[in-house]
């Protein structure tokens, strides 16, 4: 990252974040306390497996939950000034799109079928601002070169049928990058891509932020992706954020039990293990949860007192922080 | 939207599906489960009916067939001039309408049952086959399924009716087909989508028979489609049958039958509608039962339904 | 050298796509010319991106579908879906499979004893309480509690799920498991009991594993022999730890650059730029010839558009293969097939 683009300016500030789902079987704690901060130009991970949490905090951001029974139920959200959480729905509108981009991991399921990509890729530009039908062309095609999609003037009426599954990917950046946001929420985006198309497209997005400046929360399970993308990350378990700073100290020197234990667990190229580090027991139900730590019961530096109060956050000295009894000592 | 599959079981397979307990594990705790929402009133009503219609010698007050002319048109017995003797009251023969519709009711079961079976097992027999082989089989059966689907079924019948004449076994034999020919499409569909299931291939790949992959993977797979397209058929007959008899090729008179009842009634509908409502009411309150029993059937047999 | 347990020769695997309104009569080249060998107790990966062709030549290897050309031997005799009957049979008690999707794989009405037991039954092994105690052995075996038996798929995790699709696998005592993605659809810490577990069975079993997957990560550390393919053919073949080590292969080079480094300060490597070679519409010469970065570096030589180096090669023993002309050591491409150049000709 340039020291032109980036600047300490907080872009996006989450405070205590709790989005609940009403279920049959009891309250649901999908996100249960999640604070961090996304500083302009700047590239924040939300690390976390299925169940952390990690998907609903970025629909909570947009306030686009996909159920009528989950509810945001305390927290703030603040965006550029304004508390999201507080505005209206006509306001969150204008930022959902325009502002605030959101990409997700299945592109064939995020284009329709039945639409040509340059009306895809044109349609929150129609939304949001008032351009002539020329304008709206010259600048889709201006994005999809942006986005690397050869002769874009040429292709820009075909269907997303006709593209590769890497290219419907950045057809799907496209339609979030026409608007020039500050900040693009990323779901996943490269989890279903060959892993040279993932290269690809984690290079063109950081080239979109060299030269836009734009933010962004890149959200994976992939601990690889995170280290060429973020500069700080976030690592999230059951609902909440268990630790946080740059990347290269949660990368180097893990303090949670559970950052450690996911990097012993996952194998990578060059570090040869006998055995990988297994995880004792399964993720917890997060509709019983406790007042503890929720890791409890598969950590293996647990104390009595992690079991009946969720540790407070200690420092790590480089602007980060950690949430363990076993660290706080 | 992608999200609302990730509470459910996890947008990974994730390891926290953990509040099933050790008891929702067989059929009867599931449909004990599923008592909670069971369509109760529909159950009654079907419920009734198969009574009534199992114990129609006992419960009908007065022989479907009696003549009886000195008795004819009395009112239902909130009337004047009604009585309990003849409930819903009397028709232009003198005959008990309440004794008329249970019995009537009894042969539409019956024949509407008896169709469904016998063309239920042909075309699941020839869905299964088809579906599962492709090829030039499944191309001939297709193409009969087809043209059969293709065809009238109210007007066929007429004519085969008319031409072979009036009686429950050629009603029987013409209704049939049809319903083969549904069943067939239905279960050919399914079973192509089974077929390539990855257990279907892991099957083979352990040396299962088609026989066997057909027997205890195909079919259990598509046994819950079967059985709701059988309830909801068994409505729409009883239906096809009330069109038959009451355009007078259905089943043969004297016989009580719902649609026969409906039309030599129908003149009489302004002054005595008894004649007419009660057998029409039957007709509504069944057919709407049964598809809503249909439904919550479907529910029922999806184990995978319960875990919500 | 051990003799092979099971052996791929020149397997081919072409499909036509129907002319009509969407398809357009077209040959898709899915596996075209694949050709390798599977040591008793060891894992040969076969790695590759969508398109490869690795899945389809599972599939081949399970006899779920006939080759376009070529053949499978097993412990040296030929096997086919319409050879002989006995070969076959044995086949199949010998070869089983794990595919990426728990819950596809288990079928959902199906109780998991039973689940377990039907490898069983087919074979007419055994029956009544011999086998219950196997298939309770069997789940023991995999980490699952034997009490739950009963239960239906759906009321397992996903991690749970897999274990007992392997407990299945293993009913029969099979020599070979043919992994298919065995991991990818589960969870990042269930992803480790499953290796675990998997690495485990082939010690005390003795069994060997095709792995077939995109996951490098996973595959250097299970692995004893790999094999990449691109565009339906092996280019690449050799021992694993050599192939990450030295990577001769242009595209080998290009799908480990590519992988994420867990060190933030190790960048992504040169990334390959264009496409998956479409199998229905193939480059002629070498498939790989329009996105390779050496071609561009050697100043386009001509014999990558004009021969196929997976067929121009001899290959003198099929323990390290190399399809590029310009690499390896029994490399066809000489200087003479180099355009001039001015200035340093870079030496490959």
């Amino acid at each position: 990252m340039s020291d032109v683009t980036r600047s300490s300016e907080t872009l996006l500030e989450v405070v205590d974040l709790r989005t609940f789902i009403n279920t049959r079987q009891g309250v649901l704690k999908a996100v249960d306390g999640a604070s961090f901060t996304v500083r302009r130009g700047e590239t924040v991970g939300l690390v976390g497996e299925s169940g952390s949490g990690k998907t609903m905090t970025c629909l909570s951001v947009m306030r686009l939950l996909p159920v009528a029974s989950a509810e945001i139920v305390a927290g703030e959200v603040w965006f550029d000034g304004k508390n999201l959480l507080e505005a209206s729905e006509a306001e969150m509108r204008r930022v959902r799109g325009r502002d605030i981009a959101l990409i997700m991991q299945d592109a064939l399921a995020a284009l329709s079928p039945v639409l040509s990509i340059g009306e895809q890729v044109g349609e929150p530009l129609r939304h949001h601002f008032s351009y002539s039908d020329a304008d709206v062309r010259s600048r889709v095609i201006e994005v999809l070169d942006a986005v690397k999609i050869p002769r874009p003037s040429e292709r820009l009426d075909e269907y997303p049928h006709q593209f590769s599954g890497g290219m419907r990917q950045r057809i799907v950046a496209a339609m979030g990058l026409g608007t020039s946001p500050s900040l693009m929420l990323a779901d996943e985006p490269t989890t279903a891509l060959d892993v040279t198309i993932q290269a690809q497209f984690i290079m063109l997005i950081r080239e979109v932020q060299e030269s836009t400046g734009m933010s962004v929360l890149w959200v994976t399970h992939d601990l690889g992706v995170v280290a060429q993308t973020c500069d700080r990350v976030n690592v999230m378990y059951a609902g909440r954020i268990v630790e946080s700073g740059e990347v290269r100290r949660i990368l180097k020197r893990p303090l949670h039990p559970y950052t450690i234990a996911l990097m012993e667990s996952v194998p990578s190229i060059g570090t040869k293990r006998e055995k990988l580090y297994q995880i004792p027991g399964q993720a917890p139900d997060l509709r019983n949860l406790g007042a503890g730590c929720p890791f409890y019961a598969r950590c293996p530096a647990r104390m009595d007192i992690c079991e009946n109060e969720f540790p407070s956050a200690t420092d790590d000295g480089a602007g980060g922080f950690v949430h363990c009894w076993a660290v706080s000592q | 939207m992608c999200c609302t599959r990730f509470w459910i079981r996890g947008s990974g397979t994730g390891d926290h599906v953990t509040s099933v307990t050790d008891e929702q594990t067989t059929l009867a705790t599931r449909v004990l489960a599923a008592s909670r929402r069971v369509p109760v009133i529909p159950l009654a009503i079907l419920a009734l009916l198969g009574l009534s219609a199992l114990l129609a010698p006992i419960i009908a007050p007065h022989p479907p067939l009696e003549i009886d002319l000195a008795n004819a048109f009395l009112p239902p017995f909130y009337h004047d001039g009604g009585s309990m003797t003849y409930p819903l009251g009397t028709d232009q023969l003198g005959r008990d309408i309440l004794s008329r519709v249970i019995y009537g009711g009894r042969i539409s079961i019956l024949l509407a049952l008896g169709v469904v079976i016998i063309g239920g097992a042909i075309g699941t027999l020839l869905g299964l086959i088809s579906g599962y082989r492709g090829g030039a089989t499944d191309s001939i059966v297709q193409r009969g399924v087809e043209a059969t689907l293709s065809l009238p079924t109210i007007m066929v019948a007429i004519v085969f009716v008319y031409i072979i004449g009036q009686s429950i076994a050629a009603v029987v034999l013409i209704l049939s087909p049809f319903i083969a020919a549904s069943f067939a499409r239905m279960v050919r569909g399914e079973t192509l989508s089974v077929r390539n299931m990855q257990y279907v291939l892991l099957a083979r790949v352990a040396g299962a028979s088609h026989m066997r992959i057909i027997l205890r993977h195909i079919l259990p797979n598509v046994a819950g489609t079967i059985i709701v397209l059988a309830t909801l058929e068994v409505g729409s007959l009883i239906l096809v049958e009330a069109t038959l008899s009451f355009l007078g090729v259905g089943i043969p008179p004297p016989m009580p039958a719902w649609g026969l009842m409906v039309d030599s009634g129908r003149e009489f509908l302004t002054t005595r509608y008894w004649l007419t409502l009660f057998p029409c009411l039957a007709i509504v309150l069944t057919v709407l039962s049964i598809n809503w029993i249909g439904d919550w059937l479907r529910n029922v047999l999806d184990p995978k339904q319960q875990l919500e | 050298m051990t003799s092979p347990i099971l052996e791929a020769r020149g397997l081919v695997k072409h499909f036509t796509l129907s002319a009509g309104m969407f398809g357009t009569g077209a040959t898709v080249r899915a596996v075209d010319g694949v050709s390798f060998s599977v040591e008793p107790g060891k894992t040969l990966a076969i790695v590759g991106e969508s398109g490869s062709g690795k899945t389809t030549t599972a599939r081949l290897v399970l006899l779920l579908e006939e080759p376009t050309g070529g053949s499978i031997h097993y412990q040296g005799e030929r096997v086919s879906i319409d050879g002989d009957r006995e070969v076959l049979k044995r086949y199949r008690r010998s070869v089983q499979a794990v595919f990426q999707d728990p819950y596809s794989s288990l079928s959902p009405r199906m109780r998991v004893k039973d689940i377990i037991a039907e490898p069983l039954r087919i074979h007419n092994d055994m029956s009544g309480s011999e086998l219950e105690d196997r298939v309770a052995e069997l789940l023991e075996e995999v980490g699952v509690s034997p009490g739950r038996a009963k239960h239906y798929p759906h009321q397992f995790s996903g991690g749970q799920a897999q274990r007992i699709a392997i407990a299945r696998a293993l009913a029969l005592r099979p020599q070979l498991i043919v992994l298919d993605e065995p991991v990818s659809a589960l969870d990042m810490s269930i992803r480790a009991q499953i290796l675990n577990l998997l690495v485990g069975l082939q010690a005390r079993f003795g069994l060997s594993y095709l792995l077939i997957s995109h996951d490098l990560s996973m595959v250097e550390h299970m692995s004893h022999d790999v094999g990449v393919m691109y565009a339906g053919q092996l280019v690449e073949f050799t021992d694993a730890e050599r192939l990450y080590r030295d990577p001769q292969h242009p595209y080998t080079e290009a799908l480990l650059a590519a992988v994420p480094s867990l060190d933030p300060d190790v960048p992504l490597g040169n990334i390959v730029g264009g496409e998956v070679a479409n199998p229905a519409n193939l480059p002629t010469g070498c498939r790989f010839h329009p996105r390779c970065p050496l071609r561009t570096e050697l100043g386009s030589p001509p014999i990558c558009e004009t021969s196929d180096p997976v067929t121009a090669k001899v290959k003198k023993d099929s323990s390290r293969l190399c399809a590029c002309h310009f690499r390896g050591s029994d490399r066809i491409g000489t200087d003479h097939d180099r355009p001039e150049k001015s200035g340093s000709v870079h030496q490959a």
